[in-house]
């Protein structure tokens, strides 16, 4: 049985993978959102692990930070994910993360709630190619750290105090 | 030498007297509970407790004295840092980084202090001061080792950029503030931890309940459970090292600014107001988190106060701002885990 590796998944990160021993890893998932799309036929897996919705407010439109936006990275994960022959009607799309502080007295809720706003901007450019999410873990108040194993394209999440369980 | 650590142990109980904070939760903490259960924190236990944080080195303690002189230089910093081997060695090694920027390299101490400046020489003795101390694994906060130094190294290069960068926030850059007291104040804000770390961990599940029942942060939470919070802990810590004023304020009130007594200097709500927000942005990128994650908010109300203006698009723009110095903090994690 060939040997698992692990890799570490970095904020901003696009990842097209189809190498079966790879395991992903996001220790402290918050308000980030990991997306991530899964075609079981070959198998590939396509991850974006996206910090803010919008890039037109960065100072910093370089290549490098393509992945840290939604309107960046979504467009980078579909093209990677095709070039790699993944099908996107044959995959599965789970959102992962959107978590956000407390909020209460001390205002500031609609403009702390970047993950909510991270979540939206996903749906709706999916919505726009006609996908659909098929399962989701968003929003709350506790970090997550999750883990996927490509060969199954099983994603397991545990919160602090509670169960790791498969999305 | 020795009275430089001396804690008084009735200090923060009068000057909690003194600024009008409630002592509640002094007098709460005088249950039946065995001082060893570490269900409750009483004022004795958390002065002993205090009193057995390991002393500062003599190089630091000497080096801290000589920059309260006015007329110090680069050469008595240097012969003082000289006498520790290991400080000379973090301090060069920490000067050689990216994190501050230097368009040469530093081959000596003596260069270091004078190329850096006495500000940025105290914050970095901070730094290396609570690289120990923040590192280890604390259990009771579910923090691996290096999570806590994480997220405290997060949030001091957010705020002293913030410090650096008011226009961020809507204010005039010409607003006085020393950005390594902003760093230091942020670095250290929760230094409360390290000892609070085995009380949350007999208590979790009783604070987080309070938390969510009584929309109330972790912090508070904390305090009403175990008797006393990280910022209070950290807020004897910081008299035992006899902190500046400022640091130590920040340190107390960094989850509840509003809650902050009125101090004399203008800037330290500025200071304040910088070290909440890099802090709660620090939580929200998931940046070393711990059990008490995003039980926190970012108080909009208080960063008015302080002048801060904040609306969703420059907060936004804030992050993304984070996101450009990244590397920077990252070389910096890396060279101190070398």
């Amino acid at each position: 049985m060939p040997i698992q590796t692990t890799e570490t998944i970095a904020m901003g990160d696009v990842i097209i993978c189809d190498n079966r021993t790879r395991v992903f890893e996001l220790p402290q998932l918050a308000s980030g959102l990991l997306v991530c799309l899964y075609d079981p036929g070959l198998p590939l897996l396509g991850l974006a692990h996206i910090v803010l919705p919008d890039s037109t407010i960065a100072a910093d439109s370089s290549e490098a930070v393509a992945g840290k936006y939604a309107d960046r990275a979504m467009p980078l994960l579909i093209q990677g994910f095709e070039d790699k022959s993944g099908s996107l009607e044959r995959s599965v799309i789970k959102l992962v993360g959107g978590a956000q502080l407390f909020s209460f007295g001390g205002g500031g809720g609609n403009i702390l709630n970047i993950g909510s706003r991270n979540a939206i901007a996903v749906r709706a450019f999916l919505s726009k190619y006609g996908l659909a999410v098929e399962k989701a873990d968003v929003g709350g108040n506790k970090v997550r750290t999750v883990k996927i194993i490509l060969a199954t394209g099983q994603i397991m999440i545990q919160q602090i105090g509670a169960r790791e369980y498969i999305l | 030498m020795a009275g430089f650590f001396k804690i008084n142990l009735m200090k923060p109980l009068m000057r909690k007297k003194r600024l009008g904070c409630s002592m509640k939760w002094f007098y709460m903490m005088h249950d039946s509970v065995s001082s060893l259960s570490y269900k409750r924190l009483d004022v004795t236990q958390l002065a002993a407790e205090v009193d057995r944080l390991p002393e500062l080195p003599q190089a630091v303690v000497g080096v801290m004295r000589a920059l309260e002189e006015p007329d110090v230089d680069a050469d008595d910093l240097a012969s003082i840092i000289r006498l520790d081997p290991n400080l000379t060695a973090q301090i060069l090694r920490l000067s050689n980084s990216a994190a501050y920027g230097l368009s040469r390299r530093v081959e000596t101490v003596k260069d270091a202090v004078a190329i850096l400046g006495q500000n940025t020489l105290k914050s970095l003795l901070y730094t290396i001061l609570s690289h120990q101390a923040l590192t280890q694994e604390m259990p009771g906060y579910a923090l691996k080792a290096g999570d806590l130094w994480s997220h405290a190294m997060t949030g001091a290069f957010y705020a002293r950029h913030m410090s650096k960068n008011l226009h961020l926030l809507g204010l005039a850059s010409s607003a006085k503030m020393d950005p390594e007291v902003v760093f230091t104040a942020a670095l250290l804000r929760d230094i409360g931890k390290i000892i609070l770390a085995a009380y949350v961990g007999a208590n979790y599940s009783d604070i987080e309940h309070y938390a969510l029942k009584h929309q109330v942060s972790f912090q508070q939470a904390e305090r009403h459970v175990i008797g006393a919070s990280h910022t209070d802990v950290g807020e004897a810590i910081a008299e035992r090292w006899q902190l500046p004023q400022s640091i130590l304020r920040t340190i107390a009130y960094h989850h509840t600014p509003l809650n902050a007594p009125k101090s004399l200097n203008p800037q330290d709500d500025l200071v304040l107001a910088l070290v909440h927000l890099a802090d709660g942005i620090a939580s929200l990128l998931g940046k070393g988190v711990g059990c008490d994650g995003l039980m926190y908010q970012i108080d909009f109300s208080a960063l008015n106060t302080a002048g801060l203006v904040l609306e969703k698009e420059q907060f936004e723009r804030l992050i993304a701002e984070f996101m450009i110095i990244q590397p920077q903090l990252d070389d910096m994690l890396s060279t101190m885990k070398a």
